[in-house]
């Protein structure tokens, strides 16, 4: 029966750890949608990581049949974000197949930097958002300030707000009649011409690409030709429906209000792009759904394997990896350190890390990466402007007219003890203050403009260490600044190492390259001859460390029963020294590659 | 080859060193079993090859009683070819036997001692967790062994110790000096895994403070008389250890005892290491075939430890190949860097390389 006023589309928004996907998987009891039995934790998060390290990486949504405690029946269909800002624009995307959104906010932590990014995106998307207080079952929970909090700094009505414990079932119920009573039914035509919106898809090796849509307007059914409207591709649908916890069940159409699910042989997923509208190719819409973006990386980083023999295997890991990531991009890079590799584009940090660690864990690769980098501008005096994401294609100092890196307006949440601490984090990494809000008696929000090369080294990192892990982070970019740039490289034994070059600004330069030069001492073993360690701009040394020469490397004792052990012990020997990179006469661990990426500890 | 050389495991201790991981135990419960099973081995053995060395190496062989190992030696005289001049040496450490049974010894036949002095100093008998004999025991030891009659005597010594200091390393060369012996094997200690020094986590010196005691041990000794021909040993002319000599230059042995090792030709057999399997006599050796390159790796190995080195005839004799040709580059390389010499005649590794030895003989096999 299609009733659209028996419809609730809604997302849950909330901070890292707020316990968005565990509210998720209690709904998904509560419902009856999955059985106490085969209830796993955060069942919406699939991936190995996700549980790990509680964030969601992709969206997903899922279909919940409800009946009301007054008997009436209801179509619940949740669309889980990413919570992080990295994902900003898919969030945007969910949000907009959504009529309203709950927003998690946990009883001990209060309103949160990723808390508010979200709840204004809600807002600004015309959500209704319905707040709900978590884990009021911790000794520290403090339901009345937090919901003061939220009305105070998100502007929305809350001291009527669900008092929840998802852990451990405390008041589902109560959120469940708030979606029902508060969230709008969607609104639609399904007699119009076709509109979905595109919100996330995923690479099935039977199915080919599998696309997530919230059908706006019209309806879509089997056999039917659609069309892309921004990338223009056409397909003939094979299959549409919606999507249970277990996988996807298949119906006859798919009508304006709904959440569902489209397969049409589709090979490849930059065919279909979030923020995309899928229209019928014989009859479209006039008006595509605003505001579709194509994702651009914000950071890159070489990455290579360990072994350089793993090559072909990190390769297709990547394109496996791409086939549900449209926003990772890549492509073939060599470096002389460390030969055959690929340079990837990530929307951020987290993106990075993300991937990084899958490649790393579910491929079972070693893999090397290099210093991270961002897009500069850079206008030549012969008049030419460049971009430059790769720091071995900077420029000379002498053909640069002007040099612009990019910006991030950033939004610091901390309990006001430790202001001093992220004052001065801030101010170390260029920061320029902006303005500074007490939220509260307790809580600050601090406002500063950094350069975006700043924050992707291990900004976040730092900021939690010396917060003891309460104060957090959101930015978005703000445009590029002139700035005064230098090329740093690395030297061993006298030979640049362009894995390790990177772009920094000339007031920096100096204290880098003493932390690098120190690190790089530390981790590189010592050999038979000495090996200076040397930082450099445009061929003058800045910082110089030695790698002293090694003096004791013998058994002392090899007599007749010895020699079958002593030589599977040198045998080992050489093995380790074959997994190290090898530049000229020095022989180089990959560790030490990863441990001067990681120099704020 | 038609001369060979035997090896006899004795695995007994008064009390296990904190640092030993060698073959041996306190329990002598099954010492009588071992020594009548060792002497059934030694009479089954039937071989051509005439003996040139005999070593007793432990454990602590005296540690058994004197008039043992003369039953264990009067076996292997009488059951095998024995050349003259036959070299024939026992482990001894100090404190597990006395004049009386030295002069037991050297009448059955023993004509070296190898004594385990380790150092001059008590604090670091006591840090190496060597309980069993003081300072004072050694220095009789090797009195007594002069007095029975032994012209030829090896004191061992180590240095790494935790606790060691350049002052008390050449406080220990000089209690050695002045005993006086043909030998010296000066050994820097290992912190060996399953050790009790080991999970001690002792506080060891540091790479280049040992390698300074190496080559402060190297200048003495030197001065003194005595030239080193292979990492860890050093001799008056003409006293170089044949047996040991034997094991570095590829010739043939034959070992008896607890985890024993032989060759014979490219064969390497491993006698069972387990008490139990040993004394039942029906555990197979584990068999090692060494192939021609597995052959060479060795002798390269082996040879670059020794002060002279390898010698390129008997190189290109064995194994049919040009050594300056195959390992051009290495060569080079070491050379160059003043780690080693090459000559018309041999390779071999300098003061400056000798050290650093495991590097740079990894860069030869494999």
């Amino acid at each position: 029966m299609y009733d659209r006023s028996k419809i609730r589309n809604f997302s849950i928004i909330a901070h890292i750890d707020h316990g968005k996907s565990t509210l998720a998987d209690r709904l998904l009891q509560i419902t009856r949608t999955v059985s106490d039995r085969d209830m796993e934790e955060q069942l919406l998060d699939n991936m190995d990581i996700e549980r790990e390290r509680g964030i969601t990486i992709k969206a997903r949504a899922v279909r919940l049949d409800y009946t009301a405690p007054d008997g009436e029946e209801y179509i619940l269909n949740l669309i889980d974000t990413p919570g992080h800002v990295d994902f900003n624009y898919e969030v945007s995307r969910s949000l907009n197949a959504c009529e309203g959104a709950i927003l998690v906010v946990d009883a001990t932590q209060g309103v949160e930097a990723q808390t508010m990014a979200n709840a204004y995106l809600a807002v600004d998307n015309g959500l209704e958002v319905v707040p709900v207080i978590n884990k009021i079952d911790l000794p520290a929970a403090m339901p009345e300030r937090v919901k003061h909090e939220i009305e105070d700094t998100i502007g929305i009505p809350a001291l009527d707000a669900p008092e929840i414990s998802a852990k451990n079932g405390i008041n589902i119920q109560e959120v469940l009649d708030r979606i029902v009573s508060d969230v709008p039914a969607p609104k639609g035509d399904d007699n119009a011409p076709l509109k979905c919106l595109i919100f996330d898809s995923y690479y099935d090796s039977y199915l080919g690409v599998v696309v997530y849509v919230r059908v706006m307007d019209g309806t879509l059914r089997p056999g039917e030709r659609i069309r892309m409207m921004n990338t223009g591709a056409e397909f003939d649908v094979v299959s549409v429906g919606y999507m249970s916890p277990f996988g996807l069940t298949q119906s006859d159409c798919i009508r304006a209000g709904e959440v569902g699910y489209i397969t049409a042989s589709i090979k490849s997923i930059s065919d279909t792009r979030v923020g995309d509208t899928v229209t019928h190719a014989a009859k479209p819409t006039e008006t595509p759904f605003p505001g579709f973006k194509k994702c651009i990386p914000m950071v890159f980083s070489g990455i290579y394997p360990a072994d350089g023999a793993k090559y072909q295997d990190l390769k297709e890991a990547i394109l496996k990896l791409q086939l549900n990531d449209a926003s990772l991009t890549f492509e073939p890079e060599t470096s002389a350190a460390l030969g055959f590799g690929f340079r990837c584009g990530f929307l951020g940090l987290l993106h990075m890390d993300i991937i990084q660690e899958r490649l790393e864990r579910e491929f079972n690769l070693d893999i090397v990466t290099t210093a991270p980098s961002v897009i500069y501008k850079i206008l030549l005096k012969t008049g030419e402007e460049l971009t430059i994401d790769n720091p071995l294609n900077y420029p000379a100092a002498d053909k640069i007219e002007a040099a612009y890196e990019p910006m991030v307006k950033a939004t610091l949440l901390t309990p006001k003890e430790f202001i001093g601490a992220v004052n001065t984090l801030c101010q170390e990494r260029r920061g320029e203050f902006v303005t500074m809000d007490y939220l509260d008696t307790e809580r600050v929000e601090i406002h500063y403009r950094l350069p975006l090369n700043e924050i992707i080294y291990d900004f976040f990192d730092s900021l939690k260490s010396r917060t003891r892990g309460y104060a957090s982070l959101d930015y978005e970019l703000d445009g590029y600044d002139e700035s005064k740039l230098v090329k740093l490289d690395i030297m061993l034994n006298g030979e640049i190492i362009d894995a390790l070059t990177f772009i920094i600004h000339a007031d920096k330069a100096y204290g880098r390259a003493r932390k690098m030069v120190e690190r790089l001492k530390e981790n590189i073993p010592r050999q038979l001859f000495e090996i200076p360690v040397q930082a450099a701009i445009g061929g003058k040394i800045i910082a110089s460390e030695t790698v002293k020469a090694m003096r004791k490397d013998v058994l002392a004792k090899c007599y007749g029963g010895d020699i079958t052990r002593k030589k599977k012990l040198l045998e080992k020997q050489k093995e380790g020294k074959k997994r190290m990179r090898t530049f000229g006469s020095v022989a180089v661990p990959s560790e030490a590659f990863m441990a001067v990426l990681k120099l704020d500890e | 080859m038609n001369d060979t050389a035997i090896y006899v495991h004795v695995p007994y201790c008064k009390s296990k060193c904190g640092y030993c991981d060698f073959c041996s135990s306190p329990d002598v419960s099954t010492v009588d079993a071992y020594v009548s099973e060792l002497i059934h081995r030694i009479k089954a053995y039937k071989t051509e090859q005439s003996v040139k060395s005999i070593y007793f190496g432990g454990g602590t062989p005296t540690y058994i009683g004197a008039d043992r190992l003369c039953l264990i030696l009067d076996a292997i005289l009488s059951n095998f070819s024995i050349s003259n001049g036959c070299e024939i040496t026992a482990e001894a450490n100090p404190g597990t036997v006395d004049i009386n049974g030295l002069k037991l010894m050297k009448k059955a036949g023993f004509n070296r001692l190898s004594a385990g002095i380790q150092t001059a100093n008590e604090s670091e008998l006591k840090a190496l967790g060597r309980v069993s004999h003081t300072v004072t025991d050694g220095a009789r030891l090797v009195r007594n062994a002069r007095e029975a009659g032994f012209e030829n005597i090896n004191l061992d010594l180590m240095y790494g110790i935790p606790g060691q200091t350049p002052e008390s390393l050449d406080h220990s060369l000089d209690f050695v000096l002045q005993l006086k012996p043909e030998h010296i094997s000066a050994y820097a200690l290992k912190l060996e895994e399953g050790t009790p020094l080991y999970k001690q986590k002792p506080v060891l010196p540091d790479d280049d403070t040992t390698a300074d005691m190496y080559a402060q041990i190297n200048a003495k000794l030197k001065a003194n008389g005595y030239n080193r021909y292979e990492i860890s040993n050093f001799a008056k002319p003409g006293y170089e250890s044949r047996h040991n000599l034997r094991y570095w230059q590829g010739g043939d042995y034959i070992g008896f005892g607890l985890a024993a090792a032989s060759l014979t030709g490219n064969t390497r057999y491993l006698q069972s290491p387990d008490m139990k399997e040993f004394l039942s006599g029906n555990a197979p050796d584990v068999v090692e075939t060494l192939d021609a390159a597995g052959r060479e790796a060795e002798y390269i190995m082996l040879h670059l430890r020794l002060s002279s080195g390898v010698d390129k005839d008997e190189y290109k004799e064995k194994f049919k190949l040009d050594f300056d040709k195959k390992f051009e580059k290495q060569i080079k390389t070491y050379t160059d860097g003043g780690f080693a010499v090459n000559t018309d005649k041999s390779f071999y590794l300098s003061d400056s390389g000798i050290f650093v030895s495991n590097t740079i003989i990894t860069d030869f096999i494999y």
